[in-house]
């Protein structure tokens, strides 16, 4: 696919870094999954019978997670990224 | 794991590798990586219905934070982006509509698998003939202001051998005519842009996913908009589009949420680690590198479709 020639390069980031990072993040998202996705099928499966209602929560749901792991991952590279300095 | 919703029993550490290997492709190619996808849940034993839908949910988690960051570097042409909508969403509803008619029919699996090893290798086959020119016409010092998308003084600028192909497009002079500065397009006919999204809508809305392997292409060499505000425009309008996907694709029954919230969990983890490496990699040979994706996923498909074992 096009991609730009040439990348500005990523100062401060080292295979220690994304190794940290993945280790951490990677211990939030079991944590997440464990915790609230594994109680969430049985629910949704009786939502899924009122279609309209389950395509906006469906659609609720997919997006306030992409928000919220992103906000885990911005607060997980500053932590990283302060220990570097 | 049991999914209820689609009835299908399924490794959630499966699905979370998919996403993070998804989510690598998407950081470091920068792409949604449906081609990848689609093609595994196909392999885990999903029906093509839900993975078309199920895969578009989850694009759309993955392109609402890409986009918000593009949107802050300036890459995100929003007038562009807002006039696609307009050629995308009945793209997709084409596209939904027609897995519904396969769905009556009984043969979804067969004819969306067909029409996605298709659509696979023939991405590979332009990709590696792109990249291939590119890298040729770098090594020869042939590059000039004419061989590059976007402006030559900018370390965005690259290399391409299909620069040509947007000029002879903007000469089709259907009115009414627009002027695209933020992407630097003097003048070029709605036509052509609806034209464009209505394709990459109903590819999205049949084969899942935001089907940025061809959208980005089209505005690449079709528009001639520069590479990194094509990254940045196709995912602002995938929000908008795959968002309109997922309620249709949802209320006519084909989206398995909760695997989209699994698989988007290791997507997430991929996108940050596929973001890092691309600063240990550069140029033309990123694309291809890129070559093989799409043939990995038509070979998944079609070792699923011959032996009709799941993996």
């Amino acid at each position: 696919m096009p991609k730009p020639s040439k990348q500005p390069p990523v100062k401060g980031v080292t295979p220690r870094l994304i190794v940290g990072e993945a280790i951490i993040y990677t211990a939030f998202v079991a944590g997440y999954y464990f915790l609230f996705l594994h109680f969430l099928g049985g629910w949704l499966k009786r939502l899924f019978e009122h279609k309209i209602l389950y395509a906006i929560v469906a659609l609720a749901l997919i997006c306030a997670q992409g928000v919220l792991l992103e906000l885990i991952t911005a607060w997980s590279v500053k932590i990283f990224g302060q220990k570097k300095k | 794991m049991d999914f209820p919703i689609s009835g299908t029993h399924l490794n959630p550490l499966g699905l979370m590798a998919v996403g993070l290997v998804i989510g690598v492709c998407g950081g470091f190619f920068g792409v949604g990586g449906s081609f990848l996808a689609g093609p595994a849940l196909f392999a885990f034993g999903l029906p093509m219905n839900f993975v078309v839908g199920t895969d578009m949910a989850h694009i759309v988690g993955k392109s609402i934070v890409a986009a918000r960051k593009h949107s802050k570097l300036g890459n995100v042409d929003f007038k562009l982006g807002l006039i696609m909508v307009f050629g995308t969403i009945p793209g997709v509803e084409t596209g939904a509509q027609g897995i519904q008619l396969l769905k009556r029919h009984s043969n979804v699996d067969q004819v969306v698998a067909i029409v996605f090893i298709v659509v696979l290798v023939a991405i590979s086959i332009f990709v590696a003939w792109e990249s291939w020119q590119a890298i040729k016409l770098t090594k020869h010092g042939r590059s000039k202001k004419s061989d590059t998308i976007g402006s030559s003084r900018s370390s965005k600028a690259d290399v391409s051998p299909l620069v040509g192909m947007a000029k002879r497009i903007h000469l089709f002079e259907l009115p009414p005519m627009l002027s695209l500065p933020a992407s630097g397009i003097k003048r070029v006919s709605l036509w052509t842009i609806l034209a464009m999204a209505f394709i990459g809508g109903v590819l999205s809305g049949f084969l899942g996913g935001g089907a940025g392997y061809i959208r980005m292409p089209a505005l690449v060499y079709l528009l001639g908009v520069p590479t990194h505000i094509a990254v940045g425009t196709d995912l602002f309008e995938i929000i908008i589009s795959a968002g309109y996907g997922t309620l249709s694709h949802a209320i006519k029954g084909n989206v398995d949420i909760l695997i989209a919230l699994v698989m988007h969990t290791g997507a997430a983890i991929g996108a940050q680690i596929g973001a890092s490496l691309t600063s240990y990699f550069q140029g033309p040979l990123i694309r291809l590198a890129f070559v093989p994706l799409p043939l990995a996923g038509a070979a998944l498909i079609v070792y699923t479709l011959l032996t009709g074992h799941h993996v």
